[in-house]
């Protein structure tokens, strides 16, 4: 009995550990080959002129998240076909951009998937899905290094600005050479002379100098408060659309003065009438006057004959003394009129 | 006779042995092989079973403790290095990938080729000694089936599920010195031991592991059966039972990655 309890002991014992390796096996399977036991999946054709190691497996990125891997990689006439199965459906728009980009500086491949930009209407459901082609870092590493190496011979063979800078010992006197006169320059600098000596030196030109910033400020104060005419034409939209319809007031009188149009304008034309018109009227006036000047008629003998003056300035004498005589007269005249009147 | 002849004598004859040896034990293991058909009939059933609960369950104490440690090793080691990078949270990858593809069935191997491949030539070889075998023969029952096949079957079937075992209590074990050690979450080492490996590292190994139990089972009974000179002579089978198991172990662990990975 206890040979046969032992027995089963064995047994429960042998076949409890193989049923739960092989769960523990199934499960292993299951997650390492990442692809969720119930989850839905998308798989995408991508086509490439070259994948540059990129192998199945590898993850897919969207926006930096991990959102796939790489199913499969085929060669497709001429292409290679590399398809995808993404967790989440991929919506691409024009001007997506699928690369290979290495993992880590240590090597690894991994596909990342740029949508586009959000504004782009999104590409034709059927059309072939295309990826760029990869960039070597170790080529450009390489290309870099090959140019390193020419820069270095040209160094060597005193070429360029920099192989003579090294090598030639003209520009190395000239350098010299600037060395000293910087080196003066930084001693008048010490001694205050010239304007930038006097500068870092003189605090009367400071002071000046501070008083004038001082005053700028002060006048961009006000500026920024709106104030003065300045200010508010800064600072005032009325200013400003008074200035601007007078601009266009002013612009409408020149154009109308340019057209001829309006009396000054018809005087500014070339062909004015109005023009010959003033004209003879200004050498009417100049005769006018010329004739008063030299005393003729009776305009010129009031202003060149005395006599006359005299006679004239007699005459208004004695009207102003006959018209003082009636105002003193009046009140005595009007009293017997109403006087007299009543009877 | 010269000595460059003695020497050239002596070294055929260890080649013509050892071809010998290989020859009784792939003879040895043919039979095996033909009557593992039978391992779970009702004459060898129970002796299987015996010799699987011998092989797994009670090996499983002494596997615990080595693949736990064996995967605080590996995270210990590699991740002091990755830290003085910044990149302490990649040991994950570093522990799964190596316990899956190599040390899962390779430590899983050397375990029980020295205690159960050790156990088992010592039995045969004490047999042997003992003209058990030969009794066994006088009876007209096949050795090779009475004692080989069971064992055969038991590390076959065994070594890979060890190995799987292995593997988890390895990981695991990276994961306590992770978290604890290195200051890796659990979510992030595992996010990374489980991000490298593939199925195909997985099963490969089980591969292996396959291979390693038909290696302990063939060198172990062979080396049981080749005992001569009584209990000196079991305790020398004892110790090349485990010897030649490790180098093939090795040998051949080497040649199935190359041609897996390479």
């Amino acid at each position: 009995m206890d040979k046969f309890r032992r027995e089963i002991s064995v047994e429960i014992w042998v076949g409890l550990f193989v049923f739960s390796v092989l769960i523990a096996l199934g499960i292993f399977t299951i997650v390492l080959s990442r692809d969720g036991f119930m989850k839905k999946s998308y798989t995408y054709e991508i086509f490439f002129q070259e994948v540059g190691g990129l192998s199945e497996g590898d993850n897919v990125f969207l926006r930096g998240l991990n959102i796939g891997r790489v199913s499969q990689t085929t060669l497709n006439n001429g292409d290679v076909s590399v398809f995808v199965s993404l967790n989440e459906p991929l919506t691409l728009r024009e001007g997506y951009r699928i690369e290979v980009a290495n993992s880590s500086l240590l090597g690894g491949k991994v596909l990342k998937i740029f949508e586009g930009p959000k504004e782009a209407p999104n590409i034709e459901a059927g059309t072939e899905i295309r990826g760029k082609l990869p960039v070597d870092v170790l080529d450009q590493l390489g290309t870099a290094v090959s140019g390193l190496q020419a820069m270095i011979d040209n160094v060597n063979a005193k070429q360029g600005t920099l192989g003579k800078l090294l090598n030639d010992d003209e520009i190395y006197n000239n350098l010299l050479a600037v060395t000293d006169d910087l080196r003066v320059l930084s001693d008048r600098l010490e001694k205050g002379e010239g304007t930038i000596g006097k500068l870092l030196k003189d605090d009367v030109v400071y002071n000046e100098l501070e008083t004038f910033l001082a005053n700028a400020s002060t006048i961009s104060d006000r500026l920024v408060q709106g104030e003065g005419a300045l200010g508010k034409l800064l600072s005032e939209d009325e200013v400003y659309d008074d200035l601007k319809q007078l601009m266009a007031n002013v612009r409408e009188v020149s154009d109308r003065l340019a057209a001829g149009e309006g009396a000054l304008g018809e005087l500014l034309a070339e062909d004015s009438t109005m023009s010959a018109d003033l004209e003879k009227t200004m050498a009417s006036l100049r005769s006018i006057t010329e004739s008063v000047d030299e005393g003729e008629g009776t305009l010129g003998k009031l202003v060149k004959d005395e006599a006359l003056y005299d006679e004239a300035s007699r005459l208004i004498k004695e009207v102003r003394a006959a018209v003082d005589d009636m105002r003193e007269a009046s009140p005595i005249s009007t009293f017997s009129s109403v006087l007299f009147g009543a009877f | 006779m010269c000595y460059p002849v003695r020497s050239a004598e002596r070294t055929g004859a260890r080649i013509i042995q050892l071809l010998h040896n290989i020859g009784h034990a792939m003879i040895m293991l043919m039979e095996a092989v033909w009557f593992s058909r039978l391992a779970f009939g009702p004459r060898s059933r129970r002796e299987t079973m015996t010799q699987m609960y011998v092989t797994g369950i009670k090996s499983l104490p002494v596997i615990t403790v080595v693949a736990l440690f064996i995967g605080m090793i590996l995270a210990l080691q590699t991740g002091l290095e990755l830290q003085r990078y910044g990149q302490e949270k990649y040991i994950g990858s570093a522990v799964a990938v190596v316990m899956i593809r190599e040390m899962g069935p390779f430590m899983s191997a050397l375990i029980i080729a020295a205690s159960v491949g050790s156990a088992i030539a010592a039995q045969i070889g004490t047999m042997v000694v003992s003209e058990e075998v030969a009794a066994l023969e006088v009876m007209s029952i096949n050795p090779n089936r009475f004692l080989v096949m069971p064992r055969l079957v038991a590390l076959v079937i065994m070594m890979p599920l060890l190995a799987v075992y292995t593997n988890i209590l390895g990981i695991l074990g990276g994961a306590v010195v992770g978290t604890t050690q290195l200051d890796v979450s659990f979510r992030a080492y595992m996010d990374n031991a489980l991000d490298i490996a593939h199925n195909k590292d997985l099963y490969v190994g089980l591969l292996k592991a396959f291979i390693f139990g038909i290696i302990i089972a063939t060198v172990a009974c062979h080396q049981g059966f080749m005992t001569t000179e009584g209990a000196v002579g079991v305790g020398r089978s004892t110790r090349r039972s485990v010897v030649v198991s490790f180098l093939v172990i090795l040998v051949i662990g080497y040649m199935i990655t190359r041609l897996f990975y390479i």
